[in-house]
């Protein structure tokens, strides 16, 4: 109620408009004048009709006038008539009101009114024109009556000291009002240059990329920060946010710790820019939102620096690189595949063309083969068929070694651990990993692809590559496979090929025989031959030799293999497979089932899986193979003295048919095919 | 290429169990040559530029593309007919768009519209050469096989 009443008188003396704290001086100018008016006329009203009662006719209706002026202009104040004018006409009777009464009998109600006029009309009026008219008014003041200067009594005394207050009033009005307008423009202009200051300051904080902010000593984020922070951070209100607790996701416990002792550095000024910069954990981090979780690649730095009133603060500023790093790292990725490609491509250049041709051809059966795999098998189980293709890759690595295609073997060897890591997983594979598997294999492809492109433009130039010299790349192959697997494994082997039936090789299943030769040679390079010490200990020559004969007679391939090597470690074999629980321990020292361990899928004495052994395929590849091509193998091993390979083929399958069958049954049992012949 | 995959895979299984009301169950992808000889009857191709180019196809034989219009118009049907085009077409134009949202907003890719082709043996010129056609088969309606191929390369930094 009260309020209410207050909003009323406030609407009246302010002309019906509401209070506005931005033009509060020219509001309270317009109350004063208002007030003026108002209690000109309450008191001037009847005063003149007293005076017209009294029969002083004239100054009555003066009077009278002025107070209907004075009300007038209080009414059309609430139109929006302007202030000036206003003011002007009820001065100007005020003004006349004054003189009037200085002139007649009201000499002294004059100069007492008149005292007034400088006040009001300084304030009321612009300064100029105040000036104008209150000197000319102190005239009239001293000239109207000017005997009355030189007549004793109430009226010189009223006149001396009337015009000399009017003087002094004026005086001290004007300078009143001149300082209050000097003040009130220095502060406008210290208000234009502060809000243009701050629009700037604004318009760079919020267009600003760069987050921005001040932190107090204990990292508390100030008021004042760029809106590229919010954005950065993903949060919308930072004020008065911890900094290091907005990182609680970003970095662990004890980062967090190590952060504090950093920005206690930054505050100390102990350090220069170069070192703190190097001190700084978050130079470049991974940021993740607490809530959202989504990851971003932030850059900050940080700096201390004093306010006015002595406080320390850091100034944090942040980037946004994740756009950047992403790129970087796409182009270092581009970069990496050029290498590998180059590198694959200068790899196949050192590679006889004539074995190269043989390597993409096998490699491409291969492919097929997986592929025909991933395709028909309808009934196989996940399991066979990963099994199965990680034999054709293996096969596939096996070759690309041999030829000194490392590139290329180490894209296999990945892609072998990748089928091994689907395997190991006791669920049934998801689409997933087997859509990415294939993918990859249309990599693998790709790669073989472009082998066949390079050798299509070398062997334009070259007519050497031709099929006919089959036995003798089979040979190359062979003896290149001894020389880079005893490379690796740091021995001396010396390969002897002491017969080859051209006839067996390029009418036999010469792919499969390949296959077979290339398992167990590598076995015998790494596991049968010693090291160059170990056999000089034993009292062996240095260099291992290795012996291979391929012969054909009464229609059966018989392939035999020999090595001076240490011959198969039981020892080592037993005390592997114990581990790998797959003997009772009264069977450690049955040989016949320790050699059925070697050739099963998953054993190998081998330490570490490396590029050339130790994934366990490779004896039971031979065991597959054997199978399929119905052939027999008997291996014969002596104690410190060597191993003999003996396969026997038969020779009337040729490679066509059994590429037809090799997709049926990769279930075989050693024991139908392998003799065992222990000496 | 399989991130620009797996949106199709999952778009197909939703859109065929919320539209059709049947189950799609993926079998093991291979990978299938340009011209090898296929089955199918019905295809529709959706074609891919941007970052990456190729194409999806979505085949499938007479039985399972009848079945599924005949849940969808209500009424049997013994041949393709034009509802069944429609019927089909307008499956794989929901696939299409759904898969469109997806693919669009993560990568920088267009999506076509997809094209219908019928006819019994017919063939598919798969643009880009140098990539391989990897195929998805999926079992539906117990019996009946549907197939995704793709072939797409990238050709950003080309």
């Amino acid at each position: 109620m009260v309020k209410e009443i207050r909003n009323i008188l406030l609407k009246g003396l302010l002309s019906g408009s509401s209070v506005d704290p931005l033009v509060l001086d020219e509001q309270i100018r317009r109350i004063l004048f208002n007030i003026l008016l108002l209690s000109g006329g309450i008191v001037m009203g009847p005063l003149g009709v007293y005076h017209i009662y009294q029969g002083r006719t004239v100054f009555g209706v003066v009077a009278i006038v002025i107070t209907a002026v004075f009300i007038l202009v209080y009414l059309l104040s609430f139109f929006k008539i302007p202030f000036f004018i206003l003011s002007l006409v009820s001065l100007l009777s005020f003004m006349i009101l004054c003189g009037f009464s200085l002139h007649t009998d009201f000499f002294i109600i004059g100069m007492l009114l008149s005292l007034l006029f400088p006040i009001v009309l300084l304030i009321e009026l612009n300064t100029k024109l105040g000036v104008i008219l209150s000197i000319l008014m102190g005239c009239y003041i001293v000239f109207a009556r000017f005997p009355s200067f030189f007549t004793p009594g109430l009226e010189q005394d009223f006149h001396i000291a009337g015009s000399a207050l009017y003087i002094v009033i004026l005086v001290l009005t004007f300078f009143q009002v001149v300082t209050k307008n000097y003040r009130d423009s220095m502060i406008t202009n210290i208000n234009n240059r502060l809000t243009a200051e701050h629009e700037q300051m604004t318009a760079m904080k919020d267009n600003l990329k760069t987050g921005i902010f001040l932190m107090d000593t204990d990292c508390i984020i100030q008021p004042q920060y760029s809106n590229a922070l919010k954005t950065i951070m993903g949060l919308d209100d930072l004020e008065d946010s911890d900094f290091i607790t907005l990182l609680s996701s970003s970095v662990t416990e004890r980062e967090r710790s190590a952060l504090r002792s950093f920005f206690n550095m930054v505050v100390r000024h102990t350090h220069d820019a170069s070192t703190l910069e190097e001190a700084n954990p978050l130079s470049q981090f991974t940021y993740i939102h607490t809530k959202t979780l989504e990851a971003k690649t932030l850059r900050c730095s940080f700096s201390a620096i004093v306010g006015e009133s002595g406080a320390t603060f850091i100034l944090g500023t942040i980037d946004d690189i994740s756009k950047e790093i992403e790129l970087e790292q796409q182009l270092s990725e581009e970069d990496a595949k050029r290498q590998s490609e180059m590198n694959a491509l200068f790899e196949v250049i050192h590679v006889d063309p004539r074995v190269l041709i043989d390597f993409i051809e096998d490699t491409e059966y291969e492919f097929l083969h997986i592929n025909n795999t991933l395709k028909n098998d309808d009934k196989a189980t996940s399991e066979q068929i990963l099994k199965e293709i990680s034999r054709s890759v293996h096969a596939i690595k096996s070759n690309a070694l041999i030829l000194g295609l490392n590139s290329y073997s180490k894209q296999l060897h990945a892609y072998e651990d990748e089928i091994k890591k689907i395997r190991d997983s006791e669920t049934e594979p998801e689409l997933d990993g087997l859509l990415h598997l294939t993918f990859h294999l249309e990599n693998l492809m790709q790669t073989n692809d472009e082998f066949k492109s390079v050798i299509d433009k070398i062997s334009a130039f070259s007519e050497n590559a031709t099929r006919k010299e089959e036995t003798k790349v089979f040979a190359e192959l062979l003896e290149r496979t001894v020389e880079r697997t005893a490379e690796a494994k740091n021995k001396s082997v010396n390969f002897t090929i002491n017969a080859i039936d051209d006839k067996a090789i390029t009418m036999g299943p010469r792919r499969m025989i390949k296959e077979i030769l290339l398992q167990l040679i590598r076995n015998a390079v790494t596991h049968g031959i010693e090291s160059p010490e170990e056999r000089k200990k034993a009292g062996k020559d240095e260099t291992g030799s290795i012996i291979l004969s391929i012969t054909l007679n009464d229609n059966n391939i018989e392939v035999i293999l020999d090595d001076d090597g240490m011959g198969i470690n039981y020892a080592a074999v037993a005390e592997h497979a114990e581990k790998l629980n797959l003997i009772a321990s009264n069977e450690k020292t049955n040989r016949s089932k320790l050699l059925q361990l070697l050739f099963s899928d998953t054993f190998s004495t081998a330490k570490i899986v490396d590029m050339y052994a130790g994934r366990g395929a490779g004896l039971s590849v031979v065991k597959r193979i054997v199978t399929e091509l119905h052939g027999t193998l008997k291996v014969k091993t002596k104690d410190r003295i060597g191993v003999r390979w003996t396969i026997i083929i038969p020779f009337e399958l040729d490679t066509e048919s059994i590429e037809g069958s090799i997709g049926g049954n990769i279930e075989g049992n050693i024991e139908e095919s392998t003799e065992v012949t222990i000496q | 290429m399989e991130k620009y995959i797996h949106p199709f895979i999952t778009v197909c299984e939703d859109v065929f169990r919320d539209f059709v009301g049947t189950k799609l169950t993926a079998e093991r992808p291979y990978i299938s040559s340009r011209n090898e000889e296929h089955e199918w009857e019905i295809s529709a191709i959706i074609g891919f530029t941007g970052e990456a180019r190729g194409a999806v196809v979505i085949s499938m034989k007479k039985e399972p593309a009848l079945k599924i219009t005949d849940i969808l118009t209500g009424h049997a049907h013994t041949d393709i007919d034009n509802e069944v085009i429609d019927a089909t077409g307008e499956i794989v134009n929901i696939i299409a768009g759904n898969a469109k949202r997806g693919l669009e907003e993560t990568f920088k890719l267009i999506i076509s519209l997809p094209t219908i082709v019928r006819g019994k043996n017919h063939r598919i010129t798969w643009p880009g050469e140098s990539t391989r056609i990897i195929a998805i088969p999926f079992k539906i309606f117990e019996s009946d096989s549907l197939c995704l191929s793709v072939a797409i390369e990238s050709i950003t930094g080309a």
